[in-house]
């Protein structure tokens, strides 16, 4: 007899934890009393790809609220951005989102 | 100390003063930290992720690590040149014509040079933010300045003012390699 699969049927459970897996992750960079805003700026636009006025407005949410999400998106990518902000010295991590 | 633009858009510190170097050895040393690796671990621990540590973090040390032997390396054979020269300067003076001396006096004398190459700019800022942030970690430098402890000098640690006023330069020259040099 020729086995037949069928899909089990989709848990509730299970249908939970995709989509926590499908939640993005942000990239977050806190203020530090030593980057300089003008470098915070330039490693913005280096990292990202930002146009000047949107690093500078995201490095004074920095300075300002301390911290400021810089970037949304899959956690590879995430990590990476992480890594390269952690080159140019400045304080990143990650979150996922809620 | 006299700061200068060269052609190839790097800068060239004028050695003005034999203790001017001092401030490259104090450079060195304040970038070390607590020793290899401390900063990439710091900035490791804002990532809850042990394999992090295990990848990422001795990635980034190397590269720290590397940026300070290359900063290491021109100070010191910076250093090797103006000892040189100082010897050189020793076993023959040169002959100098009135007008070449009366010159000599309106300029300030140089005991040495070290050139930033544009190329190595980043090397030179990351090793000006590595002290900084060794120092900062240290010393708290920001509150120092917050608390404005620094109308009153004489009420601050020796060491910490040092720190200070160091940071301060590491600050004013990371923020000309900013405006002038670096390429990021």
């Amino acid at each position: 007899m020729k086995a037949v699969t069928i899909d089990k049927p989709r848990t509730r459970a299970q249908t939970k934890s995709r989509q926590q897996l499908a939640k993005p992750w942000k990239v977050v960079v806190y203020d530090d009393p030593v980057n300089l805003m003008d470098y915070v700026t330039k490693v913005f636009q280096k990292v990202f790809g930002y146009s000047k006025e949107k690093a500078e407005v995201l490095m004074r949410e920095v300075h300002d609220a301390k911290r400021s999400v810089v970037w949304t998106g899959n956690r590879e990518k995430a990590e990476l951005y992480v890594q390269q902000l952690h080159g140019f010295q400045l304080h990143a991590g990650l979150e996922k989102e809620e | 100390m006299k700061i200068e633009v060269t052609e190839e858009e790097g800068l060239r510190l004028a050695i003005t003063a034999e203790h001017e170097w001092e401030i490259f050895e104090f450079l060195l040393q304040d970038a070390e930290g607590r020793g290899e690796g401390w900063l990439a671990k710091r900035l490791g621990v804002l990532v809850d992720d042990e394999e992090w540590d295990e990848f990422v973090v001795p990635t980034l040390s190397e590269q720290f690590q590397n940026e300070l032997n290359t900063v290491r390396t021109v100070v010191q054979q910076a250093f090797d040149r103006s000892l040189q020269q100082l010897a050189h300067d020793g076993v023959e003076p040169a002959r100098k014509t009135s007008s070449q001396l009366a010159a000599e006096e309106d300029e300030e004398e140089e005991c040495g040079e070290i050139i930033i190459q544009k190329a190595e700019g980043a090397h030179w800022y990351s090793v000006f933010n590595q002290a900084r942030l060794a120092l900062e970690g240290k010393w708290k430098l920001s509150s120092l300045e917050t608390d404005e402890e620094l109308t009153s000098p004489e009420s601050v640690e020796p060491e910490r003012l040092e720190a200070y006023l160091r940071s301060r330069f590491y600050t004013r020259l990371q923020s000309i390699l900013l405006e002038l040099t670096l390429d990021i």
